[in-house]
């Protein structure tokens, strides 16, 4: 041994200690996102079930707020998406289900601003497939993110899907 | 003294600083990860007996009732459901209440007890309320909600009710004396929109 073996040691110590440092700072961090994310989670759920009782409230289609119940099931059902002059942002204007259909905003809640689209299709009532012909169920996708809730690459920003099926004769 | 003897303590100094360091951040850390999991618990428990309440607002069986909201304000609402679905049909008076009375089992100078009552039982809720706000919306998806307290044409328009709850750690932590104190938030908000104000307006 020479007269630098010892600082060779302890410079070997110090890396040692450095790594162990680092290890315990990325465990703390991970474990303090997980935290954070479970908090953004619960908001996320609570928009989405707020766009789908809110929906629930409304008539299942056009057809049904006009005064009278639709003859020919389900052919007498309108379109979906709003309706001639109705307004394609306003939620408060909207007047049947499916006007949600193709909205999109910026929710803002307590915990900051959150990205939610909404998508409407029919579904076949035999093979439980979107179908692009009318039918007695429809389905709503909602579609939530948010800047602060990203994957684990901490670029690509989360989406939550959360889907919910509506059926005429279940109203 | 030799230069192996001195720089060995300077470094020896450095790697018991950085130890020190790195065990007030994990105690740091550790305080604060462990009081935000129990107040997201108990802000998920208070949650789900208040997703048990609300949407129940006006319920009976044979839908007879005239008066849905008997009070609304900001921190209180009251309302007639049949909450317990008793198969007599007997309706209950249900109340909400962020009371003015803090919650002396806290060291958090700003927490308030909150209250249930359902047909004169009462529940007092100390979970570290800071926040419970009410607001009161007539139109589906609208976005200015309605003055409180309520008047009794407004609680017949009511047609959603936003909560808005914020829960704080019983104590506080600092990371060091250089440091504030905080407490540990967890928050929760929450339209619903009972079935029975479908009708309203």
């Amino acid at each position: 041994m020479n007269d630098y073996s010892n600082i060779i040691q302890v410079i070997g110590a110090m890396m040692l200690v450095s790594v162990l440092v680092t290890n315990a700072n990325k465990t703390s961090f991970l474990n303090k996102r997980m935290i954070v994310e479970g908090e953004y989670e619960t908001a996320v759920t609570a928009i989405a079930q707020d766009i789908m009782e809110e929906s629930r409230a409304l008539p299942f289609d056009e057809a049904e707020t006009e005064g009278a119940l639709p003859v020919n099931i389900p052919f007498d059902f309108s379109l979906l998406g709003t309706d001639s002059g109705e307004s394609t942002t306003d939620r408060s204007e909207f007047d049947d289900f499916d006007d949600y259909d193709d909205w999109n905003g910026t929710v803002t809640t307590i915990h900051g601003d959150f990205e939610v689209s909404v998508n409407i299709t029919y579904i076949n009532s035999t093979t439980q497939a979107p179908t692009v012909s009318k039918s007695t169920i429809k389905r709503m996708d909602i579609t939530i993110s948010s800047n602060t809730l990203r994957e684990q690459d901490q670029e690509t920003i989360k989406t939550y899907n959360y889907s919910y099926i509506r059926s005429y004769y279940a109203n | 003294m030799n230069l192996n003897l001195i720089s060995g303590s300077i470094v020896s100094g450095m790697v018991l600083l950085t130890i020190g360091m790195m065990n007030r951040g994990v105690n740091y850390n550790s305080q604060d990860i462990t009081l935000s999991s129990i107040k997201q618990e108990q802000k998920i428990e208070l949650s789900e007996v208040l997703s048990h309440d609300l949407p129940k607002i006006g319920y009976t069986s044979d839908n007879s009732l005239d008066t849905l909201i008997a009070y609304a304000d900001e921190k209180s609402i009251a309302y007639y459901s049949n909450i317990d679905n008793s198969a007599d049909g007997s309706v209950e008076l249900v109340t909400w209440e962020l009371t003015n009375e803090a919650d002396v089992s806290t060291d958090n100078p700003n927490d308030y007890k909150l209250v249930r009552t359902v047909g004169g039982t009462t529940t007092n809720i100390s979970l570290g309320i800071t926040t419970f706000t009410l607001n009161y919306y007539d139109k589906l998806g609208g976005t200015t909600p309605l003055t409180t307290p309520l008047s009794s044409a407004d609680m017949d328009n009511v047609k959603q009710i936003e909560v808005v709850l914020v829960l704080e750690s019983a104590e506080s932590i600092q990371y060091s004396q250089n440091t504030g104190e905080k407490f540990v938030k967890s928050a929760w908000v929450k339209r619903f929109t009972p079935r029975n104000l479908k009708g309203n307006g």
